[in-house]
């Protein structure tokens, strides 16, 4: 994180840490059926916040590809969370892949976009523009 | 910041992160196991943040594929996960009070 931090850059860390915080809360109400409705809630709305922090990135510029791909990831999303119950496991094995896959192809696109300029151990920073 | 205090700093956010999962996971129900599998699931496509940013910034035409990708991907977890856990949830709520009135 750099010292000087512009305005608009607060918010967006600052969106990142309510996220971080509802997400933490969310998993810890899922572990009593009372309060497991809350983690639903508490989940949906970090995520919500965490989007709308990226999407205030000044670095952003082609919104159209991101609202197609997000478009087009709702419309295979919602028939898998309609799937029977008895196909629950395999549909989260499923899940659990495209969730690999998705962090594989960020980590693939950094590393590429920032591979002539990295050293040995310097491949821990987050993308941070 | 140099690079290996950034590891460092990493480091720290990965141990402590480690030592909050722990906690938070330990005590569930085990009949809450199946809806705490989904929610992970569809908290775990938090990576969307860094695949919006790929496509937003577009710096190079291989990066933006990967992003487009990667977040249809994260876009289907966030949305499926958060649907079935809602349903198995209100199976629960369903069966509940019928098992109260069945001990009563």
């Amino acid at each position: 994180m750099s010292p000087d931090l512009a305005g608009g850059q607060v918010v967006i860390e600052l969106l990142y840490l309510v996220a971080s915080v509802l997400f933490i809360l969310s998993l810890k109400w899922m572990s009593s059926p009372t309060t497991a409705r809350h983690g639903i809630w508490a989940g949906e709305v970090g995520m919500v916040l965490a989007i709308c922090g990226t999407l205030l990135h000044h670095g952003i510029i082609d919104y159209k590809l991101i609202a197609i791909a997000l478009v087009l990831g709702t419309i295979i999303g919602v028939p898998l969370g309609r799937v029977a119950m008895t196909a629950v496991p395999q549909r989260t094995a499923l899940s659990h892949a495209f969730g690999a896959l998705c962090v594989t192809l960020v980590g693939s696109a950094e590393f590429y976009l920032r591979s002539p300029g990295i050293s040995r151990f310097g491949t821990a920073p987050c993308p941070q523009p | 910041m140099n690079s290996s205090s950034t590891l460092i700093n990493a480091l720290f956010i990965f141990v402590l992160a480690g030592f909050i999962g722990f906690e938070v996971i330990r005590r569930v129900s085990p009949l809450l196991h199946t809806p705490l599998m989904s929610l992970t699931n569809a908290l775990d496509a938090i990576a969307v943040v860094g695949a919006i940013l790929l496509v937003g910034e577009h710096k190079s035409q291989l990066s933006a594929i990967f992003g487009f990708i990667a977040v249809v991907a994260a876009a289907s977890n966030i949305v499926g996960g958060f649907l079935i856990t809602d349903r198995m949830l209100k199976m629960f709520k369903s069966s509940r009070p019928a098992a109260k009135t069945a001990a009563k």
